[in-house]
């Protein structure tokens, strides 16, 4: 649905100094009718990622891309006609304070020029899909932030779009309101059949709706992948981020380690740790661990502290033979300095 | 009640009557308003527009229509009605009067209403106008469907101060036999010496300045949905 070609985006320098390389040749293709998921820190390229697929920024090199159009050589009238295969959902969703829901979600299609009777047809449906029956003539001043984020979807929908293009759509909201605003997304790929692309920075999102992901580190593709193959990689730098590890105990006598088992076949579970230990002499505890369901397989990480028979803290040579019996099984295991 | 016998409440002449010269001056206020409105706010809009094109030409012009802004705001009111004259001539067909003092006051407000407009347009948030660009909408569709309609609460305002600054220069309409409840206070009441001309004037324009504000901060709040009113 949406394929990437060695993408650069490259900025002058605002004083003559070196220019700012944004993306740095991007590859990337999205399949259509799943949720993808873009990570990365702030100044990671995302921003600048959503601007290239909407044509509000010309690449300076490479290929967008969506549903088979360049978007990128495009410009003027079918640009913004390429524009109408895109919603997009904003964090504040951008709403008109001078429009009501109902008027804000059909503004794509007054746009687009549709009939009036075919445009109250088509608003009215989804309100209906976005659950916000009854708050369809209420000003955005007078909804809740989650109501105005689904506003802000319904009107993403309205012109059919192939893409739904997602900037940090849970980031202004509560909890509560993000696992809805979440569920509703996924609905929506299920019922409609549409691509989802969320960019976030909060892996909660990633975790709980995406089916791939992708992180953007210094506007280069650092992983991607499907979310379940991604997870499962403990030697990638998404893992841990995904799979996060409450903090170590302090003031244990014992060495600390942190095992991520990822899809070793050999250690499945904390008692292959701890049966592996024993043929060191050691005894391993679990002190912390995070044990997910991602796509139907169980990751985890975990922190186990390695004690001696008598319990005192597991010898170095000890230690470091166990550590590289974990290494061949394919566990990624290291010492937590004290 | 002996103060009550003086002409400027007795006669309805425009000369010394207070009711002519409110009627003038409310014709001078809302004819100078409806001038610059219709010039004004597009002036504002091209001010806004301008300045964020990236085309050299449209840079341009936000150079020189900012400078003939900045030139037509710099000059004191009663010097712009005498430097006005000539071209006051040439489009009224008579440098006296209230037409003729309309005309001056129209050149003055218009300025300042475009800047005002302008800042009304700025405020709107970069994100909604991306937003509705995101939907394929021409830069025409941006200004109706947006920038006018987001503004309006705002732009409602600045019609409402640039009406009492207005109000405010009329006054000096006097210098070219504009009349008015200003020239009266200055000729009939400040040069005469009479209090109660000076009073009633201005107790007149003071009222008329609340109800025009009042009108606007009405109107404005009908058309503003910002604010939570459930």
């Amino acid at each position: 649905m949406i394929t990437l070609e060695d993408l650069r985006k490259v900025f002058p320098a605002p004083g003559g100094g070196d220019p700012v390389v944004a993306l740095d040749g991007i590859d990337l293709h999205l399949d259509p009718g799943r949720i993808h998921g873009i990570v990365g820190r702030s100044g990671a390229g995302k921003s600048t990622l959503i601007r290239c697929l909407t044509g509000l920024e010309k690449p300076s090199s490479g290929k967008v891309q969506v549903d088979g159009t360049d978007v990128a050589a495009l410009d003027g009238a079918a640009l913004r006609a390429a524009r109408r295969n895109i919603g997009m959902v904003f964090q504040h969703a951008n709403l008109l304070d001078s429009r009501t829901a109902a008027q804000n979600i059909g503004h794509p299609l007054e746009i687009a020029g549709v009939p009036r009777a075919e445009r109250e047809k088509r608003v009215a449906e989804l309100v209906e899909i976005v659950g916000l029956s009854g708050r369809e003539h209420n000003y955005p001043a007078q909804l809740s932030g989650g109501q105005v984020q689904r506003v802000g979807i319904a009107r993403g929908l309205a012109a059919e779009p192939k893409v739904l293009l997602c900037d940090e759509p849970t980031s202004a909201l509560d909890g509560a309101t993000t696992a809805q605003i979440l569920r509703l997304l996924q609905d929506l790929r299920e019922r409609l059949g549409i691509t989802v692309v969320i960019i976030t920075h909060e892996m909660a999102v990633v975790r709980e709706v995406c089916d791939t992901v992708t992180l953007l580190q210094d506007g280069r593709i650092a992983q991607t992948g499907d979310l379940v193959d991604v997870a499962a990689d403990p030697h990638g730098p998404l893992s841990a981020e995904l799979i996060p590890l409450p903090p170590a105990p302090t003031g244990l006598d014992a060495v600390i380690v942190n095992c991520d088992y990822g899809d070793s076949t050999r250690i499945r579970t904390s008692e292959d740790l701890s049966r592996l230990a024993e043929r060191h002499g050691a005894e391993a505890t679990l002190v912390a661990g995070t044990i997910e369901t991602i796509g139907g397989r169980q990751v985890g990480r975990v922190q186990i502290a390695l004690r001696n028979d008598s319990g005192r803290p597991i010898s170095p040579e000890g230690l470091a033979a166990y550590l590289r019996e974990l290494e061949t099984a394919g566990v990624v295991a290291q010492e937590v300095s004290a | 009640m002996e103060w009550l016998d003086n002409p400027v409440f007795t006669t309805w002449d425009s000369n010394t009557s207070l009711w002519s010269n409110t009627l003038i001056t409310l014709y001078m206020t809302l004819g100078t308003m409806l001038f610059t409105a219709v010039i004004g706010i597009p002036l504002g809009l091209l001010l806004y527009e301008t300045a964020r094109s990236s085309s050299p030409a449209a840079r341009w012009v936000n150079r020189i229509v900012g400078f003939v802004v900045n030139v037509g705001r710099s000059f004191p009111f009663i010097i712009l009605i005498i430097a006005l004259i000539p071209v006051t001539r040439f489009v009224v067909g008579r440098v006296t009067g209230p037409n003729a003092a309309m005309f001056a006051l129209a050149i003055s407000a218009i300025p300042f209403l475009a800047r005002l407009i302008e800042i009304n347009l700025r405020e709107i948030s970069a994100g909604k106008i991306e937003a509705v660009s995101m939907m394929g909408a021409s830069r025409w569709q941006i200004i109706r469907q947006v920038l006018l309609p987001e503004a309006l609460p705002g732009i409602i305002g600045s019609l409402t101060t640039t009406a009492i600054a207005v109000i405010g220069y009329t006054a000096m309409a006097g210098t070219v036999g504009g009349k008015g409840l200003g020239d009266l206070a200055i000729r009939n009441g400040y040069q005469s010496y009479d209090n109660v001309v000076m009073v009633a004037t201005v107790a007149v324009l003071v009222v008329i300045v609340i109800a025009v504000q009042a009108i606007g901060s009405a109107l404005a709040s009908a058309v503003d949905h910002r604010a939570a009113t459930v």
